[in-house]
C-alpha cells in the first residue's frame, strides 16, 4: 500500500532531537499551526516527560502523553500513544517529544512493528529535526545522523535554528556537510527559522507570545501585544509557512 | 537510578558563572538525553541550593548565546574531551553503557559521531 502524502491528512510527524533546548517545541508549535490554519485537522500530542510545554498551548488541544518512566521508555505508555495516532487517521499528527526519550524512542520505534504498522495503514512518517550552530551545534547534527541510520522514516525534515550563532558545523552550512549528502534522499528539506537573535525587540516580542502560550492567530487579536509585534510575528510565520509549503506541498493535496 | 556528577562549585559562583564555566561538559551531558530534573540534581550537589529546572534552562540558554557571541560557534571537540571529567558523562559509567534499555548501542554511535575522528587517527569525519 501506498502511503500518504508529507503534508495531508494521516501523516505523522514527530519532532525529535538528542539535545535539549534548541528548539523543538518551537518547530512542533509552528507545524502544528501550519496544518491547522491550511485548514486541516491536526492531532497534537506533547509528550515531554519534564512537563507539558506544548500542552500549554490551549489553542492547539495537544494531547499531553508521557511514555517515559524513570529515564525510560514505558511500552505500555508508549503503545497507548499509538493507539491514539493510529485512530488519528482522517488528521495530521504532530507529536512533540523531548530529548530524554530520543534514544528510548528511536530503538523502541526501530526495533517494533510500530513503522510497518503505520506503513501498513498508509501513514507517512515524517521526522523533524532542529540544528543549531555554536557549542552544541555538533550535538544536534549526530541526532540527526542517528536518526536517520536508526529510523527507516519516509523523510526527514531539518530545522535550522540560528539562536545560538549561524547553524555550521567545523565551519561547513548543513547543506555541505557528509551527514546532508547521506541523507538527501530521504530529505526532505529544510526550514530555516528567521534570525530574530539580533533583535532584541522581536525577541522580547516573540517571548511575550510564546510566554503567554499564544499562537500566531491568537496574538493577532490581543490588544496588549503592539501593533509592530503583530506585524513582525506575522512576518515570522510567513516566512516559516513558505517554507513548509515548499518541503510538504500543498496539505491535503 | 543512574548518578550525575558535576565539577564542585568555586566559592561564591553563582548558576549563569557556573554553567558558562562548564558548558562543554554540560553541552556533552545533554547531548545523551540527560533530563533537566537529573540535571538540577547534580547541581544541588555541587553547591548550590535548590535550583528550578527553569533556572537551569534558562542559564544554559544565556551560556550558548554568550558562547555564540564571543565568536566560538563551533562545537569544540577538545572541550568536549576535557580529561578533568574522564570520558564518561555518567560518573562511573560510559553513557553509552549507561542505557540498559537497549539504547546502548544506539548512544555509543551517537557519541562517536559526537567525537569525531581523534586528532592524528587519520579517520574520516563521518559527521561533518
Amino acid at each position: 500500500m501506498s502511503v500518504n502524502a508529507p503534508g495531508a491528512s494521516g501523516s505523522i510527524h514527530i519532532v525529535m532531537q538528542g539535545v535539549e533546548g534548541v528548539g523543538t517545541t518551537f518547530a512542533a508549535l509552528h507545524l502544528a499551526q501550519y496544518f491547522s490554519d491550511e485548514g486541516l485537522s491536526v492531532a497534537v500530542f506533547d509528550s515531554a516527560p519534564g512537563g507539558p510545554g506544548l500542552a500549554k498551548y490551549r489553542a492547539l488541544q495537544a494531547r499531553f502523553r508521557t511514555f517515559m518512566v524513570d529515564e525510560a521508555l514505558d511500552v505500555e505508555r508508549f503503545e497507548a500513544l499509538v493507539e491514539e495516532i493510529r485512530e488519528a487517521s482522517g488528521q495530521v499528527v504532530v507529536l512533540d517529544t523531548e530529548s530524554s526519550s530520543f534514544f528510548p524512542l528511536l530503538h523502541h520505534v526501530s526495533s517494533g512493528t510500530v513503522l510497518q504498522d503505520f506503513e501498513e495503514f498508509g501513514r507517512c512518517l515524517i521526522v523533524h529535526c532542529p540544528l543549531v550552530g555554536g557549542v552544541g551545534g555538533r550535538g544536534t547534527l549526530a541526532a540527526l545522523a542517528s536518526a536517520f541510520e536508526t529510523l527507516p522514516a519516509n523523510g526527514f525534515i531539518a530545522w535550522l535554528n540560528p539562536v545560538f550563532g549561524p547553524v555550521a558545523f567545523d565551519g561547513r552550512p548543513f547543506e555541505e556537510t557528509k551527514t546532508f549528502a547521506r541523507m538527501k534522499d530521504k530529505l526532505l528539506g529544510t526550514v530555516r527559522l528567521p534570525e530574530i537573535s539580533g533583535n532584541m525587540v522581536h525577541q522580547m516580542g516573540m517571548r511575550q507570545m510564546t510566554s503567554r502560550h499564544l499562537t500566531h492567530k491568537e496574538a493577532m487579536s490581543v490588544a496588549a501585544i503592539s501593533l509592530w509585534d503583530r506585524q513582525r510575528f506575522a512576518g515570522t510565520r510567513r516566512e516559516i509557512y513558505g517554507q513548509l509549503l515548499a518541503v510538504l506541498g500543498r496539505p491535503g493535496s | 537510578m543512574r548518578s550525575l556528577t558535576l565539577p564542585p562549585r568555586k566559592i561564591q559562583q553563582n548558576l549563569h558563572a557556573y554553567v558558562r564555566e562548564h558548558l562543554p561538559h554540560l553541552e556533552r551531558v545533554l547531548c545523551t538525553g540527560v533530563p533537566y530534573t537529573a540535571l538540577a540534581e547534580a547541581v544541588l550537589a555541587a553547591g548550590f541550593s535548590k535550583v528550578p529546572i527553569r533556572s537551569i534552562q534558562n542559564a544554559v540558554y544565556q551560556a550558548r548565546k554568550k558562547q555564540s557571541t564571543d565568536g566560538c560557534s563551533v562545537v569544540s571537540r577538545g572541550a568536549a574531551d576535557q580529561p578533568q571529567y574522564g570520558s564518561s558523562v555518567w560518573r562511573g559509567e560510559g553513557a553509552a553503557e549507561a542505557g540498559n534499555d537497549g539504547t546502548a548501542g544506539l548512544r555509543r554511535r551517537f557519541e562517536e559521531l559526537v567525537r569525531g575522528p581523534r586528532p592524528g587517527s587519520g579517520e574520516a569525519d563521518e559527521l561533518v
